[in-house]
């Protein structure tokens, strides 16, 4: 018999029974929509994040500095300074940028409100860097500013002011000891994955000041922009060298952006093992519901099976016949499935202000693993129905 | 020139839980082409399991099974089952269509089994259509079982058994669930197929009157040709 001649006969057959069909593809449906849902939003959300972080560009480096590190250290050892940043910038060439910053916590007062935000010391490189925008009327700290007693402010603590009534432009505020006036509110800032810090909430000094709020502070932290097309590798090396002539016992560690991929990336197909296995376990407990109504549907059409046999029907075909059956069945179930995923991901991505795709390879596989559960459940039932007696199928009731 | 149909000696014994019952205690029989034969016999005769030997429903216990000279009885099932395509037709008293299916489906199913037959969808439906015109069935062909008589399934399962042309037709009880004269229209129409178109006809019944009409009758008494 024809493979069309089975598939049409198989639908004939679904049809007939939509309610059981129906009921019996549920399990199908939700373990392929979950795969699908989930792996594409996964991969939705990795995109996003990948593509934030592609936009501050690929040629960034982080380099944090321990300077405690080394062989145990020692009070006498030299730490990195604002001089020796401008000695590793002469020196090494493929350095278009180098933009050390501090953090330091300090108490934060404007009039009766305390801030409980980050300080962070920092010239205007930093905000080149990681896309701090200042709002009309205001500007970022500058190198110029060395001894200026000058702040920006983060989105929300602008606000703050904002909501008293106040400009925040020239309003003075106090950190530690010291009154500093504010010359510029950030726009809302994107998190990323280079700057640990909180600009929203924070505050930003010029760095040569930030020494001053705290003496024992040192500079743990440097971007560094390269120059365009640099190579990466050669240039950490490099510093490496350098930063180690200069303060012996500093340790230092990179971040690259490939690191920062790979870790995401990493992260990822983790998530997805995981979801794979959730969506498994689904299809797995719809497999078993496939079956079932399978074996059911053997029982039943018994008598059919003795007249298919008596006409001439070789086991193949009879085990062949209800194998189809069962794999258009979970392959319904599986582009119903896909097509609940898709769905759900889109609304997903809607709602999380993701850029939407469709992506071709969890849908794929959504209809390869249903046409495979109906395989793995449907072989029994089949294996079952081709080896009836003859005799016994027509003399059944 | 081998005979048509020959049982050897045969004997069929079943095994049901530790008990052991011989429906056949060794059958000799021999049916030519073109033959029409009524075999009879009360229930428990051994007529049926007769009927399921010579379709290769079932197979002897010991003994031998020559369809048209070829030893039957001991092919693996495969072949069995194409023997069973391309050399018979059954007709069952319960008629036995497949009720998703329209008459003129029905009867192209045996064609749809049959090996080495290019597959002619059109073709198919011709031979179909011809052997439902032969039963006086060409205005029902669309129809489902269900919307039709027991005569006329009858007939529709008589244009089934004989559409692929099959060596011999095996009718068990063919009119039994039918009114005396649709039975007598069945039974008419059987023996015109053997007088008109030269069907090797085998009749299983335990109605004498329908064995009246065969040339040869066969009386099966307690598992022994009587």
């Amino acid at each position: 018999m024809g493979f069309l001649a089975h598939i049409r006969e198989a639908l004939t057959n679904l049809f007939s029974a939509k309610m059981r069909s129906l009921l019996a593809i549920l399990g199908i449906l939700v373990g392929t929509g979950s795969v699908v849902a989930l792996i594409s939003s996964s991969q939705l959300a990795t995109d996003h994040a990948l593509a934030q972080f592609k936009k501050l560009g690929t040629n960034l480096l982080a380099v944090m500095l321990n300077p405690q590190g080394g062989n145990g250290g020692s009070s006498q050892s030299h730490v990195l300074n604002l001089n020796d940043m401008a000695t590793i910038q002469q020196q090494i060439p493929t350095i278009e940028k180098i933009v050390p910053y501090t953090t330091l916590y300090q108490s934060i007062f404007f009039q009766d409100i305390q801030f409980n935000g980050q300080i962070l010391g920092a010239n205007e490189d930093l905000a080149d860097i990681v896309k701090i925008t200042i709002q009309k009327g205001g500007r970022f700290v500058s190198f110029l500013d060395q001894t200026a007693f000058f702040c920006v402010i983060g989105h929300d603590i602008g606000q703050q002011i904002r909501d008293k009534g106040l400009d925040p432009i020239n309003q003075q505020i106090l950190i530690g000891k010291q009154l500093f006036t504010v010359i510029g509110v950030a726009d809302e800032w994107e998190p990323n994955l280079f700057l640990f810090a909180n600009i929203n909430e924070g505050i930003i000094i010029p760095i040569s000041l930030s020494f001053l709020l705290n003496p024992q502070l040192q500079i743990q932290n440097i971007l560094i922009q390269l120059q365009p097309n640099a190579p990466l590798t050669p240039t950490q090396t490099q510093m490496q060298t350098l930063i180690g002539q200069l303060a012996p016992d500093t340790q230092v560690r990179f971040h690259d952006p490939q690191q920062i991929i790979n870790v995401v990336q990493k992260q990822r197909s983790t998530f997805t093992w995981l979801l794979s296995a959730i969506g498994g376990i689904s299809l797995l407990v719809g497999g078993i519901g496939v079956m079932n109504i399978m074996l059911v549907s053997v029982i039943e059409r018994r008598r059919e099976i003795g007249i298919r046999m008596a006409v001439g029907a070789r086991r193949k075909d009879i085990l062949e016949m209800f194998l189809i059956e069962s794999v258009v069945l979970t392959l319904a179930g599986g582009l119903l499935g896909v097509m609940l995923g898709t769905v759900t991901t889109l609304v997903l991505a809607l709602s999380s202000g993701w850029e939407y795709h469709f992506y071709m390879v969890p849908a794929f596989l959504g209809f390869i693993v249903s046409a495979a559960v109906g395989v793995f459940s449907g072989l029994y039932p089949s294996y079952r129905a081709s080896r009836l007696d003859p005799i016994a199928t027509l003399q059944s009731e | 020139m081998p005979s048509l149909i020959e049982l050897q000696d045969v004997t069929r014994t079943y095994v049901m839980a530790k008990e052991t019952y011989t429906a056949l205690k060794g059958i000799n029989l021999k049916i030519e082409q073109g033959e029409l034969v009524a075999i009879i016999g009360s229930s428990g005769s051994g007529k049926s399991t007769t009927m399921n030997i010579l379709g290769l429903l079932d197979h002897p216990t010991t003994g031998k099974y020559f369809l048209e000279g070829t030893d039957a009885s001991s092919l693996p099932p495969d072949q069995i089952a194409d023997l069973r395509n391309e050399k018979i037709g059954f007709i069952f008293q319960q008629f036995f269509l497949l009720p998703k299916l329209t008459a003129l489906q029905n009867v192209m199913l045996p064609l749809a089994y049959r090996r080495n037959h290019p597959p002619g969808d059109r073709r198919d439906q011709n031979r179909a259509k011809i052997m439902l015109s032969k039963v006086g069935m060409t205005k029902y062909i669309t129809h489902k079982p269900y919307e039709l008589s027991g005569g006329q399934q009858q007939r529709v399962a008589i244009a089934r058994a004989l559409v692929g042309h099959p060596s011999i037709v095996l009718a068990d009880e063919p009119t039994g669930a039918l009114d005396t004269k649709t039975s007598h229209d069945v039974l008419e129409l059987l023996i015109n197929l053997n007088q008109e178109e030269g069907a090797t006809i085998v009749i299983i019944t335990h109605d004498p009157e329908v064995a009246q009409r065969a040339k040869r009758i066969i009386r099966i008494h307690d598992g022994l040709i009587a």
